[in-house]
């Protein structure tokens, strides 16, 4: 290689031109790559600054993050607690059961009522630590309880207007009434939660109010047999003749009288409902023979009001064991409404029919003035009166549903209706063929 | 029927009431007195001879359950038909363990049914 480097000079000028061509194309290629990594080196450090901020930035959130977990949890913390103290301090006894009817929680009131501890109950049925009495004394089975039947999807939710007795640990008792609703989840029923309340006092209350209803109209018969007798001895002119003109007034007054009557001995049949002093005097009774008699017994009004009145009695209708002054009163108050609500020449259907082997179906129809439908669900509340009536009608008490009612629930059976304004009303009262309990 | 009137003795305290039942029961032929409260009632059952008590049950001094009372300790045996103005079931129970027949509230009650029904209870103890 020396030998051919140092052949000639030319050769060797060449060459050395050749190198430094060379060498000045490789630096200019170095120079070029230096620059482009000058470039990626700045665009790297770009990425770290830009790396260092977001990591900054995701440390800075995430210590934000942290204290909002915390803030959360404190809050959540504290809504529960405030959620259980009020839970705790309701006055009312609260009790909430899983879809077997085993009790999750209680409420302070409810230890306080009934006189278990939570810890002693906690996963028991209710319906056997807490029985049930009806105002009789008689035990409420585990079936017949609202909460089994709300937990059942019988019920959705039921609010018990009729006072039961609960009771406590010790096995003393006391009048209560709840207000049972299920816990529905995804459209299932997970559980139900049962508010209940002592209404010892109410019950006081209600009762001295009931008894001075049964004295004041016991004292006002007799004023009322005053004015009953002195004019009716007018009218049959014990004291002499009375002209016709006298006749008509005094035959107002003795209407009138008579209505206040009634309505004395109907206050004396709510108060004795009232105070469960309604002795009932169960014998062979002969529905279709009273519901006759009944119609016998109005016909005068339906005649006044040209009523048509169409009867179906079954001729498979057994005799019942029940109550006949009693039985006598619900088909009275059922016939009298009928045709009192329905406008004149309108048609009433009395009909009595087996409901089945245990009960006997009565039905009475009417194609009246109907009831509201946003009034139906208060027409068995004591003196209530639909709108629609009350013009119609100054007569009525608002008394001879609740009593029908509360009399046909005594012996055991039901009483419902179905209605529309202006067209139709239907009542269906279902009794027993003998009282089961 | 013999011609000796039969005795009512009325025990009543509402004064209107007692004379519309008098002048009634007079008018179809009965002897009548009457007594405002239940200690008259007994101190002239004690003397004289009834064939009917019509007997009030709330009164002063006395009332119509201890006449009652008293008439059965002392064995005053005149029947008695109950003329009120309470309807409570125990109330007509009470009266019926005393042996009383008849209950009648008064304001249910025309007069002219009372009249019907004291007549055709004498009339019935007089066949008897």
């Amino acid at each position: 290689m020396l030998k051919k480097t140092f052949s000639t000079s030319d050769d060797i000028t060449l060459k050395l031109k050749i190198l430094a061509e060379e060498k000045e194309s490789t630096r200019r290629k170095l120079v070029i790559t230096a620059k482009r990594l000058a470039v990626i080196a700045r665009e790297k450090e770009i990425t770290r600054r830009k790396l260092a901020v977001t990591a900054r930035e995701l440390k800075r959130l995430h210590a934000t993050l942290e204290k909002k977990v915390l803030e959360r949890t404190r809050d959540l913390a504290q809504i529960t607690s405030k959620n259980e103290a009020i839970l705790a301090s309701i006055g009312d006894g609260l009790v909430v059961v899983d879809k077997e009817g085993k009790i999750s929680y209680i409420n302070k009131s409810f230890e306080e009522m009934l006189g278990w501890k939570a810890h002693e109950i906690i996963g028991k049925s209710m319906v056997e630590v807490v029985p049930r009495e009806d105002i009789y004394g008689t035990g409420v089975s585990f079936k017949e309880r609202i909460l089994t039947q709300v937990l059942a999807g019988q019920k959705f939710v039921a609010d018990l207007t009729n006072p039961f007795y609960y009771i406590r640990k010790n096995k003393s008792r006391f009048p209560t009434s709840s207000i049972v609703a299920p816990v529905i989840l995804n459209k299932k029923i997970v559980g139900a939660v049962e508010v209940f309340r002592d209404i010892t006092k109410e019950k006081e209350i209600d009762k001295a109010k009931t008894e001075f209803v049964s004295l004041a109209s016991h004292q006002l018969r007799t004023p009322l047999s005053t004015v009953n007798w002195y004019s009716e001895m007018l009218l049959t002119g014990d004291v002499g003749e009375v002209t016709p003109e006298q006749r008509k007034y005094l035959e107002e007054i003795y209407n009138g009288n008579q209505r206040m009557v009634d309505l004395v001995n109907t206050l004396l049949d709510v108060s004795r409902i009232e105070m469960g002093t309604f002795v009932v005097e169960s014998k062979t009774t002969n529905i279709v023979k009273l519901a006759q008699s009944v119609i016998a017994e109005q016909n005068p009004q339906i005649v006044e009001k040209k009523i048509k009145l169409l009867t179906s009695f079954e001729s498979n209708v057994p005799l019942i064991q029940s109550d006949p002054k009693l039985l006598r009163m619900i088909i009275q108050n059922l016939l009298s409404n009928a045709v009192k609500y329905t406008p004149e020449k309108g048609c009433v259907r009395i009909s009595v029919s087996l409901d089945d082997k245990k009960s006997v179906l009565l039905k009475v129809a009417d194609n009246g003035y109907g009831i509201p439908k946003n009034q139906q669900n208060k027409i068995f509340t004591k003196l209530f009166r639909a709108d629609n009536v009350i013009g119609k009608d100054t007569e009525g008490t608002g008394l001879g549903l609740y009593i029908a009612k509360s009399i046909v629930e005594q012996a055991g059976g039901k009483l419902w209706f179905e209605s529309v304004e202006n067209k139709s009303t239907t009542f269906y009262a279902t009794l027993p063929l003998r009282k089961t309990k | 029927m013999n011609n000796t009137p039969k005795k009512i003795l009325i025990i009543e305290d509402e004064k209107t009431l007692a004379r519309a039942l008098g002048f009634k029961l007079t008018y179809s032929g009965f002897e009548i007195k009457t007594v405002f409260n239940g200690e008259e009632g007994v101190a002239i059952l004690r003397q004289e001879k009834f064939d009917l008590v019509l007997l009030d049950l709330i009164m002063p001094k006395m009332d119509g359950f201890m006449v009652l009372a008293t008439m059965k300790t002392e064995k005053i045996k005149v029947p008695v038909m109950i003329l009120t103005n309470l309807s409570q079931e125990d109330d007509i129970k009470r009266t019926k363990e005393y042996g009383v027949k008849e209950y009648i509230i008064k304001s249910n009650t025309p007069i002219a049914v009372i009249v019907e029904q004291v007549t055709k209870f004498l009339n019935n103890t007089n066949h008897a």
